[in-house]
């Protein structure tokens, strides 16, 4: 194994977060969508990828990397996850369409670091799934280092919003507040008011923009989004994991004309997958978890590949702050459990993720004209040997194994009790939850608390 | 017991209804003579004098003859300042009793009063003004009192500090309405991400309602009736910019959400309070144009442990200081950027205020930058500049007086002279935080000089963990010890109350006295209806 990285590179004084020029040489391409080159050069200018070949020449004072050896691949793409949110779930309503994950990034998470690490530069900041609708959601690139949330944000990416069927929006609504729904049948009737709700609103706002009324309607945030979900501008990701709510949900759609959505966790998509593939419906789903409550107790680890070779485009995600550093590995098992080629693999955690998140036209693939988003991994990252070495956003060098430091928080609360870097991203001591279990239920244990004890 | 001690208290409160704080001055009219006078930050005057009257600074100047009505203070040992100003505080104000057994219809769709939206609490209507005389000891003059509960929490007023009341206090009703990222406690929002929704839709509606009236209001026929919520009108006034927001921010993290958040909805007239860790955000903080409060709650340096070995502690630990550097240097930054700034407390300790300015002098900042933080900055920033802030003639008269140059680490403030009203103060004011009472534990005998008659009584002064105990016995029985309630203790002051039950009654006494090595000298308030003196000795043990 050889990792010649050139030197100069870890001299560069870094500034500012956006946007570096670099051209990393003589790798093998892992393009996604135009197959594998080997000895491959390939140039990032101005945050973009402007070429990708053989003998490309550095322009003046642009750095080169050499790759000799190594596997360049595009940064990977998370499609579920709840890194860098200072909060996941505002849990006091069945419908929260309101609220929105972008408001509450929390950039000094060091868990963007480690998912770097991974080679991972893109994720999807969900709201958690404690709502029937829950908020909107903010596809991130993992710009670790700043302070400002906004550099966090991908700018320019379609707006999502989290939907949830099942036993979580029910246990937290129906047992613990007594309210629609305490069944799956309550889940789709949720649904259905909102919808009838948010076109009433847009049919009022129409109303008013045509002079037929006087005022415009009380302005409500939660039915703005709603119409924007029943248009189509936002994108439903939705927390699901029995076939019967699946096509529950796909037939309310149905009725309203929308089918721009992505089941996530989907455990029983493999029992579905035509029906998701002529809807149109995405997949985004785990390797190999369940039976982590009684809802998903039927499941399958060739889920990824069954529902790939029906036709939906599937991603595998991580929901995690562990699973997120090592995606590769996770798209791996679908080669074991499945049979996938290498390319079907590693388009479960590149094109795919972005297809999901309406981004594909700007990451997800290593081609002319993307966005420089780049892993590079010392061994074929679908080998259970390979260790990311760096991880370029827009040409920028965001994690570099060579050069990895000790402690690498951004901030330190000057109040907060001792704890060490590693601790702090596993989220032993981060808003006092842990991230490691699964976040997407974080802040709503209080409020089941409080509301059992009445 | 106390049988006569109330019956005789009951009868003097009738007699003198006007307890001894209402008592006025002799004269309206104070000179102050041969002081060193800090006229405004950076400007020493020697020898000068100041005629203060009917709360008014009338003249300043050298060589001045003193009216024959005058009280004459010869001060040509001590230093006038302006008084202080502290622009953004909840000192004094009673927080709405929250409703516990409220019956909420629906938790997930509040009303705006339930989800902590009460634009239309008015902090002067809820004052306790006693609160206020903690303020004026540590040099502050004036101060911007904010209600404190909910998001959209209601109106500032500002208010000068020796107030009794709000006829005599008042500088200025719904000086702001105050605005911070609090979730509610029982309905939605329960956290950040449903606060930031729903202060942007009682925002938009509110600019929405605001826009209709105007022309609803110009021509109605044919017009659905505006829409109101309980507090939509009472927000118009920071909406169009005519009073301004002050938005709690407290992490960086904060500050750029409220950033953010301004810009979005339009507030025109915002001031950032409780602001924190700005190093970094500088560019954003002046872009935005906002003056800004920086939090007076500032941590204390993480001490090592000598024994620790653990490196990567010992790295947190300096990386912790570092962060705590950082926050010292904020106002020697702002000073160099001339950003306008001042200071808020929505938490921490007014006493610690030279302590705190004098860790910022140390990082930088100027000690004229200093007092004009605690002077001319805020008064502008509550547009009370033409009436606070420095010592010069037409302006207020609220001065301190000081026996060496404030900033110096053994200064003391010996007077204050707020609305024209003059005040010594006996008890030391230096930032000493309570160290237990100690040296105060044991009995103290002592008497309450009622009218025509004097009352003893005994206390039983002791500590249990870090609790101060206070009993008390009365005449009758020296060795029959009552529990009390209501105890503090800080520095020397000891407050409590006995309530005394005689006649289907429960009449509050709250004694209110300052001990010394050996005696203790105050007030015993009764039941808010007459306040006699309290004087007495330690009998046991003796002291060393």
């Amino acid at each position: 194994m050889k990792t010649t990285i050139h030197i100069l590179l870890f001299c560069l004084v870094i500034s500012g977060l956006y946007a570096q020029d670099v051209l990393i040489t003589n790798g093998t391409l892992l393009t996604i969508t135009d197959g594998v080159k080997k000895n491959t050069d390939i140039l990032i200018s101005n945050g973009k990828i402007k070429a990708i070949g053989k003998g490309l020449k550095a322009p003046n004072g642009v750095k080169t990397v050499d790759a000799t050896g190594q596997y360049v691949m595009p940064g990977i793409v998370d499609a579920h996850s709840h890194i860098a949110l200072d909060y996941v779930n505002e849990a006091s309503n069945t419908v929260t369409a309101e609220v929105w994950t972008g408001d509450v990034l929390d950039p000094f998470d060091v868990s963007i670091y480690h998912a770097l690490a991974g080679g991972v530069t893109v994720s999807h900041a969900m709201h958690g799934s404690a709502n029937v609708i829950g908020g909107e959601c903010e596809t991130i690139k993992h710009r670790y280092g700043s302070i400002d949330p906004e550099d966090l944000r991908m700018q320019g990416a379609p707006r999502t919003i989290k939907f949830a069927l099942g036993e979580n929006p029910m246990r937290v609504h129906g047992e613990g507040r007594n309210v629609t729904p305490s069944t799956r049948m309550g889940v789709e009737q949720v649904f259905r008011k909102a919808f009838a709700d948010a076109k009433a609103y847009q049919a009022e706002k129409d109303a008013f923009a045509k002079g037929k009324l006087s005022q415009m309607p009380v302005y409500s945030r939660r039915l703005e989004t709603l119409s924007g979900v029943l248009s189509g501008d936002v994108i439903i990701h939705c927390h699901s994991y029995r076939a019967d709510e699946i096509l529950m949900l796909m037939n309310v759609l149905r009725d309203y004309g929308v089918n721009n959505i992505c089941f996530q966790h989907v455990n029983e998509g493999f029992k579905v997958a035509p029906e998701l593939a002529a809807f149109g419906a995405t997949a985004s789903v785990f390797s190999d978890w369940w039976a982590y409550k009684f809802e998903v107790y039927y499941s399958t680890a060739y889920n990824a590949a069954i529902l790939t070779r029906n036709g939906v485009v599937t991603s595998i995600n991580s929901d995690s702050d562990e699973l997120i550093r090592h995606l590769n590995h996770e798209a791996a098992k679908t080669q074991r459990y499945g049979d996938l080629s290498d390319e079907e693999a590693l388009r479960l955690i590149t094109i795919n993720p972005a297809t999901q998140l309406g981004i594909n036209d700007r990451v997800g693939s290593l081609e002319v004209g993307k966005d420089g988003d780049v892993a590079i991994f010392d061994k074929h990252p679908l080998s259970i040997y390979s260790i990311n070495q760096m991880t370029f956003i827009e040409g920028k060098l965001f994690f570099d194994r060579a050069n990895d430091a000790k402690d690498v928080r951004v901030y330190i609360d000057p109040k907060a009790k001792y704890s060490s870097s590693y601790m702090e991203g596993s989220g032993c001591n981060h808003s006092g939850h842990n991230h490691s279990e699964d976040r997407c239920m974080q802040d709503t244990y209080e409020y089941l608390f409080h509301n059992h004890k009445q | 017991m106390f049988r006569s001690l109330f019956i005789i208290l009951f009868l003097a409160s009738y007699c003198h209804a006007q307890n001894s704080n209402d008592a006025r001055q002799v004269t309206d009219a104070i000179f102050l003579s041969n002081a060193t006078v800090i006229s405004e930050p950076g400007k020493i005057l020697s020898e000068t004098d100041i005629l203060v009257r009917d709360g008014l600074i009338v003249d300043v100047g050298r060589n001045m003859t003193p009216p024959y009505d005058a009280m004459v203070i010869d001060a040509d040992s001590l230093f006038v300042y302006a008084a202080f100003i502290m622009p953004a505080t909840h000192a004094g104000y009673t927080p709405v009793e929250k409703k516990e057994k409220e019956k909420i219809a629906d938790t997930g769709n509040p009303t705006w009063e339930q989800a902590g939206v009460t634009p239309y609490l008015r902090a002067s209507n809820r004052m306790d003004f006693s609160k206020l005389k903690e303020y004026r000891d540590q040099g502050y003059g004036v101060v911007h009192v904010m209600p404190k509960e909910g998001m959209l929490s209601g109106s500032g007023a500002i208010l000068t500090t020796n107030a009794g009341d709000l006829s005599t206090g008042l500088l200025r009703e719904d000086a702001s309405q105050f605005m911070q990222f609090k979730a509610s406690q029982k309905t939605y929002p329960r956290n950040l991400l449903g606060v930031m929704a729903m202060l942007r839709e009682v925002i938009i509606n509110t600019q929405r309602t605001q826009s209709y009236l105007k022309t609803y209001e110009k021509n109605p026929v044919g017009k659905s009736r505006p829409i109101f919520q309980k507090g939509t009108q009472e927000l118009f006034a920071a909406l169009d910019g005519r009073s301004p927001f002050y938005l709690k921010t407290g992490s960086v993290k904060n500050v750029l959400r409220a950033i953010t958040l301004q810009k979005e909805l339009g507030l025109k007239n915002a001031v950032f309070t409780d602001v924190n860790q700005i190093s970094k955000i500088l560019p954003q903080l002046k872009k935005s144009g906002n003056p800004l409060l920086l939090s007076m709650d500032l941590p204390e340096v993480v001490k090592q442990d000598s024994s620790e070995t653990d490196e990567e502690k010992l790295a947190y630990i300096k990386m912790q200081n570092d962060a705590i550097h950082q926050l010292e240097t904020q106002a020697a930054l702002l000073e160099a950027q001339n950003v306008l700034f001042g200071f808020s407390m929505h938490k921490g300790d007014v006493k610690k205020t030279k302590t705190f300015m004098n860790r910022m002098i140390e990082a930088g900042l100027s000690e004229k930058g200093a007092l004009a933080a605690l002077t001319t900055s805020p008064a502008k920033i509550l547009g009370l500049d033409q009436q606070v802030g420095k010592v010069e003639k037409g302006m207020l008269a609220q001065l301190i007086l000081t026996d060496t140059l404030y900033f110096s680490p053994e200064s003391r403030i010996v007077h204050t002279l707020i609305d024209g009203e003059w005040n010594t103060l006996t008890s030391k004011t230096s930032d000493k935080s309570a160290e237990g009472l100690e040296g105060f534990a044991g009995l103290w005998d002592f008497e309450v000089a009622a009218p025509g008659e004097t009352h003893k009584g005994r206390l039983k002064v002791s500590k249990k963990e870090s609790e101060t105990i206070v009993e008390i016995a009365s005449e009758d029985d020296l060795t029959a010890f009552d529990p009390v309630s209501d105890v503090e203790f800080e520095d020397d002051r000891l407050t409590f109350t006995y309530v005394l039950k005689e006649g289907g009654q429960a009449i509050p006494l709250t004694f209110s006295l300052s001990l010394k090595e050996k005696s203790l000298s105050g007030t015993m308030n009764f039941g808010g209806m007459g306040e006699s003196p309290v004087t007495g000795n330690k009998v046991s043990p003796e002291s060393k």
